[in-house]
């Protein structure tokens, strides 16, 4: 039940392209970025238990990386993909290093800020990030002579990369490297005494995280081929988060299903005009207050898919 | 017999109060030493002075040639010393199974990339590290449960995977803090027999304890704390007789007065 049910969803996926029409695909690629960003933020936040209220940063570190590197230099999209997701990792370590020192409250604090600065920057670095008014033009990725000029072509590198983030994680999850941020999450203080290095740890989660976040910020760039500071404001950073909360923390399936939730649903309920942010709110108010542990408990509950909430 | 673990002048202060005072301490290698003391004595101090939880004020924690005093708990982990905590600190969701794994990850070698790509090296090591957890787990009697939370576990089941869960460092030290609190009897004496078959495996103990039934049953050597300072130190039989050991636990008599 398992296996067709993963190749129904397999060949859905593949299959957007030939049959949505032109504003819900583009709405599938925003959910697939979305999904690398909360995929991604889940590892700091579910599994290595610390907060971060900051991811947009990576998100326009990996952005404004890769959008220079072919603008300034002509690097091309399939390279400057994976140097935005170096870079990313590295400011990802910065961030990380605060963690072990601060924690909760004041960590959610000091990545705000963090988030914050890296917005100013962006907006006062003019001669490098184009200021308010961003960078313009940012070319499509091609491949020989094809070049990824539709939604419908493009939706395909979204899928791989957002696929390339779910499985690598689930890898990593449940390796060593998962286990030593969960014993972080669950106890610190007894991870430490068995010989978990939790400094270690709890940088190498935000780097890796940030890694995927840089990966996701390339990939958005070069999608709508415009980029300016309002894309990476603090309130990006709060949908993530919230994501990966209605999904179900620590859970990265759940990731999945916050991230099509969180980017579907108030486009659903725009027929109510006005009133449909507001409805939008109370909805995840209602979730939070009857799922507590998000939509993924959902899933849970029905044997067959049991083994996706794993 | 080599000395494992020797302590000289261990003092930690809290603002006024001096918890550890100036302890000289010994382990000797392959033996199960005890130590004791009324409550608030410092026994648990002086065990988070030997795990690095705090760092002492002054004074050196030898162990195995090396000043381990000031160093973070997880390198102490790495040098050797391994414990359980009086108040239970396992991982509570995380499976039995996961509790004991996460205890072997400074003997891991995989590497990111390798987990990524899940080379064959990861994956047999992955294997090894689960059949070595089960084995932990088979020798203090928690075979079966392993897919279980930890908070799901009885009391008493817990205190075992906590044993479980440091045996799986692999330390040449085990430090108990009050292993048998909570236990009944038949649970106390099992306890003990788990004991001295951990050390016929070669590991050294200090446990500290207050069920006098487990102390004088399996230490050979036992030392006394009292307002944080060592009172006496010496066998079993030794310290039931100290006129200072007994004036701590029952007070001053009349005829001292």
């Amino acid at each position: 039940m398992k296996k067709i049910l993963s190749w129904f969803f397999f060949l859905l996926f593949l299959s957007l392209p030939l049959w949505l029409p032109h504003y819900p695909l583009h709405l599938a690629c925003t959910v697939g970025i979305f999904v690398i960003l909360a995929v991604s933020l889940n590892i700091i936040v579910g599994f290595t238990g610390q907060i971060s209220l900051g991811h947009a940063a990576f998100f326009a570190v990996g952005a404004y990386t890769s959008s220079l590197l072919a603008m300034k230099f002509g690097v091309p999209f399939w390279i400057g993909i994976f140097a935005a997701g170096i870079v990313s990792f590295g400011f990802g370590i910065l961030l990380g290093i605060p963690t072990l020192r601060v924690r909760d409250i004041y960590l959610s604090v000091v990545t705000i800020c963090f988030g914050l600065m890296v917005q100013l920057a962006l907006v006062n670095l003019e001669p490098i990030t184009g200021g308010a008014r961003g960078i313009y033009g940012i070319p499509r990725p091609s491949v020989g002579d094809f070049a990824f000029m539709t939604p419908q072509s493009f939706y395909y590198i979204i899928l791989f990369f957002a696929l390339l983030t779910i499985f690598s994680t689930l890898r990593l999850l449940r390796s060593r490297f998962g286990r030593a941020f969960l014993s972080i999450r669950e106890n610190e203080l007894a991870a430490e005494t068995v010989g978990v290095r939790t400094t270690y740890y709890k940088i190498l989660a935000f780097a890796i995280s940030s890694f995927y976040a840089g990966l996701a910020g390339s990939l958005y760039a070069h999608y709508v081929s415009y980029i300016n500071p309002d894309a990476f404001t603090f309130g990006t950073s709060v949908d993530v988060l919230v994501m990966i909360v209605i999904g179900g923390l620590g859970n990265v399936w759940g990731s999945v299903i916050g991230a099509f939730v969180i980017t579907l649903l108030p486009e659903y309920l725009r027929f109510m005009q006005q009133y449909y942010r507001a409805v939008f709110g109370l909805g995840l108010i209602f979730m939070m207050v009857f799922m507590r542990s998000g939509i993924i408990t959902v899933f849970q509950r029905v044997p067959w898919a049991r083994s996706l909430s794993k | 017999m080599t000395r494992l673990l020797e302590t000289r002048k261990l003092t930690k202060k809290f603002g006024g109060l001096t918890a550890i005072n100036e302890v000289d301490l010994s382990v000797e290698e392959g033996r199960i030493t005890a130590l004791i003391g009324p409550n608030g004595s410092g026994k648990t101090t002086y065990f988070n002075l030997l795990t690095g939880v705090y760092p002492p004020n002054e004074g050196e924690i030898f162990f195995d040639h090396e000043n381990l005093a000031g160093m973070k708990p997880s390198f102490i982990a790495r040098r050797g010393i391994s414990r359980t905590f009086q108040n239970i600190q396992l991982f509570q969701r995380l499976t039995i199974l996961e509790n004991v794994m996460v205890a072997q990850d400074f003997h891991c070698r995989s590497t990111i990339l390798g987990v990524y790509l899940r080379t064959r090296a990861v994956v047999r090591e992955e294997e090894e590290v689960r059949r070595n957890a089960k084995s932990f787990l088979d020798l203090v009697g928690l075979k079966g449960m392993e897919d279980q939370e930890a908070r799901n576990l009885p009391y008493g089941a817990q205190r075992l995977l906590e044993i479980a869960r440091a045996l799986a460092t692999r330390p040449k030290l085990l430090l108990l803090d009050e292993p048998a609190a909570g236990m009944n009897i038949t649970e106390s004496s099992d306890l003990m027999s788990l004991i001295k078959k951990i050390r016929d495996q070669g590991i050294t103990i200090l446990l500290v304890e207050h069920d006098m039934r487990v102390v004088m049953g399996i230490s050979e050597r036992v030392a006394v704390l009292n307002f944080g300072q060592k009172i006496a130190e010496g066998s079993p039989e030794e310290v039931k007789k100290n006129a200072d050991v007994i004036q701590a636990y029952l007070g001053r008599g009349k005829k001292r007065a």
